[in-house]
């Protein structure tokens, strides 16, 4: 596992002076309760709860996405997180479609 | 307005899905002429000036490739209306074999051929491969599904009409599944006729290839609600679309991985068919070709050698 530390530093330096955190969403409707957002990700954030997703530690989100990633049913939201990822976006696609999507 | 509806390579499904509004489509036909089908009407060739046409099926051979073109300048706005306009669809799986194999299982081989073995000479010529439509002409508005089901269209055709748009859910199929993971024990792959799935729970954790979590949402999980793992039929996820590093085959491979605890490799070698259970309706799309993990270009080696 990766310590905390290192993967909350670039959101520190909020003027309020708290340390600002992912919002992480679950649409509960679309969740199956597969679990694997809880077994990717590195940082513990997830826990079943009653078959449905919960983020529980969502302070120790490190914005990697493996859970987005992973996610079947596509339930995860997170606010907040600088999208480097979606650099790959396919272009051609975007062309056909008018937008980024 | 005026609405048309053309038929490429496909099986006129989706213009059937279309008069699957029922009673719907009176209020439709308020607003709008439907002016050109070949499916529901006897109109020859699409007349001047249609404000929206649907296109359906894939392009296969000449004919349909110059009907697109047609159709695309005399339309204002252009729909791919099924999953083979957009992405090839069921017509794409001709790939696998040879076009001089194709010809000869069309046209030579069958019971109705000429006793001298004479083809006609209208007959049009196929293309190198098939096409998506997007793939040869702009297109301005996709909807996928094959064909596309009756509750997806109840809420799009009315709104385009009206010239509003709606917002639907752009998540996977799981999105819409009622099931929930079961316990994951002995996890082998099954064939879909091997044992019957438990109802309550998830078919991919029960061993069924089901492609619920890499297909895009709009028929209500039909399939698995039947207690059917999802073919796919309506065409990838988002997400797949959209990252070039993501595909079918790849995420499928991790997701049962991830499941099962099982090495990627060995979960990837022990998946059959793959052309037929992972990409029967996008073998023709060439945005899901083009991906570097893509398996459809080994594909379609194999089957046309």
């Amino acid at each position: 596992m990766v310590g905390p530390a290192v993967a909350i530093t670039p959101f520190r330096g909020n003027p309020s002076g708290e340390m600002r955190m992912i919002e992480i969403r679950v649409d509960e409707e679309a969740c199956n309760g597969c679990g694997l957002c809880v077994k990717d990700c590195p940082m513990g954030v997830f826990e079943l709860k009653d078959s449905v997703s919960s983020p529980v530690h969502p302070e120790n989100c490190m914005g990697c996405l493996s859970c987005h990633e992973i996610c079947p049913a596509q339930a995860l939201e997170h606010r907040g997180v600088v999208p480097c990822r979606r650099m790959y976006v396919s272009m051609k696609v975007c062309r056909m479609l008018n937008r980024v999507i | 307005m005026k609405i048309a509806i053309e038929e490429l390579a496909g099986c006129s499904g989706c213009t059937i899905a279309v008069l699957d509004l029922h009673e719907l489509i009176l209020d439709v036909l308020e607003k709008a002429e439907i002016v050109y089908s070949p499916v529901i009407m006897d109109v020859k060739e699409p007349p001047e000036g249609i404000d929206i046409a649907f296109v359906t099926g894939a392009v296969r051979n000449a004919e349909n490739e110059e009907r697109l073109k047609t159709i695309r300048a005399r339309a204002k706005i252009l729909v791919a209306l099924g999953t083979c306009a957009v992405y090839g669809g069921i017509s794409g799986l001709s790939m696998l074999s040879s076009r001089e194999d194709l010809f000869n299982y069309v046209y030579r081989e069958v019971d109705t051929v000429a006793a001298d073995g004479t083809i006609p000479s209208d007959v049009p010529p196929f293309l190198y491969r098939a096409f998506a439509v997007g793939d040869k002409v702009k297109i301005d508005y996709f909807i996928p599904g094959c064909p596309p089901k009756e509750n997806r269209l109840r809420q799009i055709l009315p709104a385009m009409v009206a010239g509003d748009h709606v917002s639907l859910s752009r998540k996977s199929v799981c999105s819409e599944c009622d099931r929930t993971m079961g316990p994951i024990e002995n996890w082998t792959l099954k064939r879909r006729f091997e044992g019957e799935p438990d109802p309550r729970y998830c078919l991919l954790g029960q061993g069924y290839l089901c492609l619920g979590p890499v297909t895009f949402c709009g028929c209500g999980a039909a399939c698995p609600a039947k207690n059917i793992s999802c073919h796919g039929c309506n065409g990838p996820s988002l997400d797949i679309l959209r990252e070039p590093c993501r595909d079918i085959f790849n995420m499928t491979v991790r997701r049962i991985s991830d499941l099962t605890d099982r090495p990627e490799k060995e979960v990837a070698a022990e998946l059959y068919d793959v052309a037929h259970t992972m990409y029967p309706f996008t073998m023709g799309s060439q945005v899901m070709e083009d991906k570097e993990i893509s398996k459809i270009r080994e594909l379609i080696k194999e089957g046309s050698r």
